[in-house]
């Protein structure tokens, strides 16, 4: 069973900032919860559309912060998480940052 | 007390509220700014005599306001002012609740298209909810693809408000003035955190990279923030966010556009295809950054 998060509705339709002290829309509050969350019961569908605000932190943070804290590798997310957009320069922005070999270093 | 003590001295506001432009303009507002500041800290009243104001411009407005939160802050009872002769110049100023502040209150309907068509933001996180009217707008406008990419810049911009310019303050003011026409964008954004420069300065990499004084004193300044828009790949220096970076390269999208970014004795500009960098006489206290975007259809 595949959920379906929908950040404009299920989120914010202004999401930003990257930690939870930039705001109550963070990327950082995203993925703790409700992406990662979502992410360790099933696999999880994220649509972007209809939101009014996508900068790179909040993906950057939301996205790959996952790989980053070591909750998922970039293959179990492969076969985890569908990302879905209108606009796919997004789609291709969010797999770039959870694959940044810099998530991995640490 | 003597009387001089009690008497506020009086300031004239500059007739246009003008920074982002010529050297002899800024200079004016610069020089207000200076002899206010100047009679506060002798521990004089001053009212700021806005009836010679003719025309105000988003630039001199975010730099006033800001001014005026600290002085109300710091110097409570001791700043006054009187209101504007000019209808539109007060309509603006208690749009933005500055004539409020100044303990003057609201007297007019404010109906101008040059007050209206004007959005003002103000916050202290990175929280991008407050500038959703203007998303809209642009978006009704631009179309998505668009508009999440202006909108994309703004909330880095403020972020990196929040991670730079305020690290380690609980509140993070900004101030935005925005508005979006046919095919042109203005954002002009004001913080007064730290510097562009001095956050730079402050990071021991960039300390150790620059080890003439030149580069503290000020006189470099307009190159730190040139720094700070071009990160490693650029000047081989650690970058100060990516909100200023992908500003530029958004501007540089666009013909006959422009990006501005004054902080503390320092500017850097971007005019259509032309780079420079420049040195301020009095200097600016945070960071302004001026965006004006042409041809965006």
């Amino acid at each position: 069973m595949t959920k379906v998060l929908t950040i404009a509705q299920d989120f914010s339709r202004s999401p930003s900032g990257r930690y939870f002290s930039d705001g109550p829309n963070s990327g950082e509050r995203f993925r703790e919860e409700f992406l990662y969350p979502a992410l360790a019961v099933d696999k999880v569908e994220v649509v972007l559309d209809g939101v009014l605000t996508l900068g790179s932190s909040f993906l950057d943070e939301a996205f790959g912060g996952l790989v980053r804290e070591k909750r998922l590798t970039p293959l179990e997310l492969r076969q985890k998480l569908v990302v879905k957009s209108q606009l796919e320069t997004y789609v291709k922005k969010i797999w770039s940052y959870i694959e940044d070999p810099k998530n991995r270093k640490q | 007390m003597t009387a001089s003590s009690l008497m506020p001295v009086r300031k004239i506001v500059p007739t246009r509220l003008k920074y982002y432009a010529r050297r002899e303009y800024r200079r004016l507002v610069e020089s207000f700014f200076e002899d206010v500041n100047s009679c506060l800290r002798q521990g004089k009243r001053v009212l700021l005599d806005f009836s010679k104001v003719e025309a105000l411009f988003p630039c001199g407005v975010l730099i006033l306001m800001g001014w005026v939160d600290e002085w109300v802050e710091s110097y409570p009872g001791r700043v006054s002012a009187n209101y504007p002769k000019v209808d539109l110049v007060e309509q603006m100023l208690q749009h933005v609740e500055v004539l409020k502040k100044l303990g003057l209150p609201s007297r007019k309907q404010i109906f101008h298209d040059d007050v209206t068509r004007w959005h003002y933001f103000h916050g202290n996180d990175a929280d991008a909810t407050p500038i959703e009217p203007f998303m809209l707008e642009l978006k009704d406008l631009l179309g998505e693809e668009q508009q999440l990419g202006l909108g994309g810049c703004v909330t880095e911009a403020m972020i990196n408000v929040r991670h730079h310019a305020y690290q380690g303050h609980k509140r993070a003011p900004w101030w935005i003035f925005a508005t979006v026409a046919q095919d042109k964008v203005f954002v002009a954004l004001y913080d007064r955190g730290e510097s562009v420069p001095a956050t730079l300065l402050s990071k021991p990499a960039v300390m150790d990279f620059l080890t003439a004084k030149v580069w503290s004193s000020g006189r470099a300044d307009g190159r730190l923030i040139t720094a700070a828009l071009g990160g490693r790949t650029r000047t081989q220096l650690p970058y100060r966010g990516k909100g200023l970076p992908e500003m530029l390269e958004f501007t540089k999208m666009y013909p006959n556009s422009e990006l501005g970014i004054f902080s503390r004795n320092g500017f850097f500009r971007y005019d259509d295809t032309r780079e420079s960098t420049g040195i301020l006489k009095s200097s600016i206290k945070g960071t302004l950054v001026i965006w004006m975007l042409n041809n965006v259809q």
